[in-house]
């Protein structure tokens, strides 16, 4: 493993891994393929292998049009991607303040506090949602998206996450801050952000990605067709009756395009990141 | 400064003002939309609160807890959440070793097959869910046709009780392999090279090796990995609600699908906040049993 393969060894290792990774990786490969198919093409195909391989129609993105025009996806997907910037702009502020002021600043009770913080994590959110709907219902957000906006800014996992990369920031920095008269709120947003941005960018793609997938919430949460999220809308493609295959595999590759960019763009940080929620026990 | 918060308790320094008011916005909000929920929970389980008729909610003991015990659908749905962690846990470790064993390579090209594995992971529930109804359709479906191309099946895949929580099984761990992939791969190269050098020289075999220094360098992770995968797992909801509503006869319901469905559904929050609270006491357990045995493995 640790020393120079022979040329051979190579080859047969690229085909073993190939051949692994088409048959891991054939639900999205028959996804995408099919995505370009009409129906009858779809199931002509589906007993051999042709299942995976494109023939491509005169429009080739005929059904990726019909999807949008069927649906309101894209509308949703603006949705999505507008009340989920909101979040996590407000989510980065928030959280980072908390996790630098639990790492750095001196407050009564600060320690009793971060212990019932990190007690918190552990609550699934599952176990708090019918009641957090009550809440959302009496404050009168049900219908709107300050429903999924409210209780998705704060969380313990993100102010525990920031709080561990600014303990690792070295405190001689500030000092020579404070020396000069620096305020502390003028010391964290101009000296200590810049600093932490990997962190920032690994908040990012955390929870875009959770947002964006997150189904069972929106769901009790907007009940208007008109402000369904993007895995609303999904879901009542799927229920959209005669099935068009075609037609649903596009929409599924539509769905996955945004967090497949962004997470090429940001897969360090976003290892980085399920490598540090790993470690933190 | 740092004397100065220490000398009267009663007077704040600014330094404690601006920390207080740096966590405020955060400690707000998750008293708000975290902790008072739970406390409301423990509350409501002993009513019959109807959030549609909030002025006939009445105190009614232990009644919930007593209907609990004889619900039927409630128990089959305990049985089968625990059913669905006994299976996906191995077999998502299983597979997630596995590739992180495949691809600690030192190839050209590599992270373009790690990205492959890890790819999964960003689709959302919805996504694969729907994939693979169409892939599991017992008619006209993917793999029945595949298989039936070389005399196998067919089979009825989510439409049996037998088989459909096997079904859900094996999209979430598909679905679910690359992060631990992910994490084993870290472990796996934190293990020094030196150890396999000196094996290499005494003339361990790669099995022997894989064995005696791998396995053993993985023990923690492998145990973290675990466990964490048997918290989330027990919050299975998406692919039954997607995929079976539930259903062969019960056969995929569980326990945070029943919360959903009696709570919100029914609107019955005072029954279905019993279920959650026993669900949460459940969790509780096994994250304070997931305490004890990651501390104990670290003293080791």
């Amino acid at each position: 493993m640790q020393k120079r393969m022979s040329v051979p060894k190579k080859i047969i290792n690229y085909i073993v891994l190939i051949i692994i990774a088409l048959v891991f990786m054939f639900p999205l490969i028959w996804m995408v393929v099919s995505s370009f198919k009409n129906d009858v093409q779809i199931f002509t195909d589906i007993s051999s292998m042709k299942a995976f391989v494109p023939t491509f129609m005169e429009d080739i993105f005929i059904n990726y049009k019909q999807v949008v025009q069927k649906l309101p996806l894209l509308q949703a997907m603006l949705h999505s991607f507008g009340y989920i910037s909101v979040i996590i702009l407000i989510s980065l502020i928030v959280n980072s303040m908390a996790g630098y002021a639990f790492a750095r600043l001196k407050f009564p009770k600060k320690n009793l506090i971060f212990s019932i913080i990190l007690a918190v994590m552990i609550i699934p959110a599952q176990t708090v949602m019918l009641p957090q709907f009550s809440i959302i219902y009496k404050m009168g957000f049900t219908n709107s998206y300050m429903g999924l906006i409210l209780p998705a800014i704060a969380s313990p996992m993100y102010i525990f996450l920031f709080r561990q990369q600014f303990l690792g920031i070295p405190e001689s920095i500030e000092e020579a801050a404070k020396l000069d008269g620096a305020s502390q709120v003028r010391i964290f947003f101009q000296l200590i952000v810049p600093l932490a941005k990997p962190i920032y960018a690994t908040v990012i793609i955390l929870q875009f990605i959770a947002l964006w997938n997150d189904f069972v919430w929106p769901v009790m949460v907007i009940s208007d067709t008109s402000k369904q999220t993007v895995q609303m809308a999904l879901s009542s493609l799927f229920n959209i009756k005669p099935v068009n295959y075609g037609n649903v595999m596009a929409g599924l590759t539509i769905v996955t395009i945004p967090v497949l960019i962004l997470f090429l763009a940001l897969q360090k940080y976003y290892v980085a990141g399920v490598a540090s929620t790993g470690a933190k026990n | 400064m740092r004397a100065a918060s220490k000398q009267k308790k009663h007077k704040l320094t600014k330094e404690n003002w601006t920390g207080l008011a740096f966590i405020a916005p955060a400690v707000i909000l998750l008293f708000v939309f975290l902790f008072v929920p739970f406390v409301m929970t423990l509350g409501y389980s002993f009513t019959n609160y109807n959030i549609l008729k909030p002025d006939a909610m009445k105190f009614v003991g232990l009644k919930n807890f007593i209907k609990l015990a004889q619900d039927t659908v409630f128990r089959k749905s305990i049985i089968n959440t625990f059913v669905f962690v006994i299976l996906v846990v191995p077999l998502q470790v299983g597979l997630g070793l596995g590739l992180a064993l495949l691809i600690n390579k030192k190839l050209k090209g590599i992270s373009i097959f790690r990205m492959a594995f890890f790819a999964p992971t960003v689709l959302s529930l919805v996504v694969v869910s729907i994939l693979w109804s169409y892939i599991y359709n017992p008619n006209n479906g993917l793999l029945n046709s595949l298989l039936g191309s070389v005399g196998i099946g067919p089979f009825k895949f989510l439409n049996d009780p037998g088989t459909a929580m096997l079904c859900i099984v094996i999209l979430s761990a598909w679905q679910g392999c690359g992060f631990q992939m992910m994490i084993f791969l870290s472990g796996l190269q934190d293990i020094p090279a030196y150890l396999y050098e000196a094996a290499a020289v005494d003339g361990a075999t790669p099995f022997q090796q894989f064995l005696n220094i791998t396995l053993p360098g993985l023990k923690n992770i492998t145990t973290f990995i675990s466990l964490s995968i048997v918290v989330s797992a027990f919050q299975l909801i998406v692919q039954p609600m997607m995929m079976t509503g539930g259903g062969p006869q019960n056969s995929t319901m569980t326990i945070v699908y029943e919360i959903y469905q009696t709570g919100f559904k029914y609107n019955q929050m005072g029954y279905g906040s019993a279920m959650a609270l026993v669900f949460t006491v459940m969790v509780l357990v096994i994250t304070l049993i997931q305490n004890k045995i990651t501390s104990k493995s670290n003293e080791e």
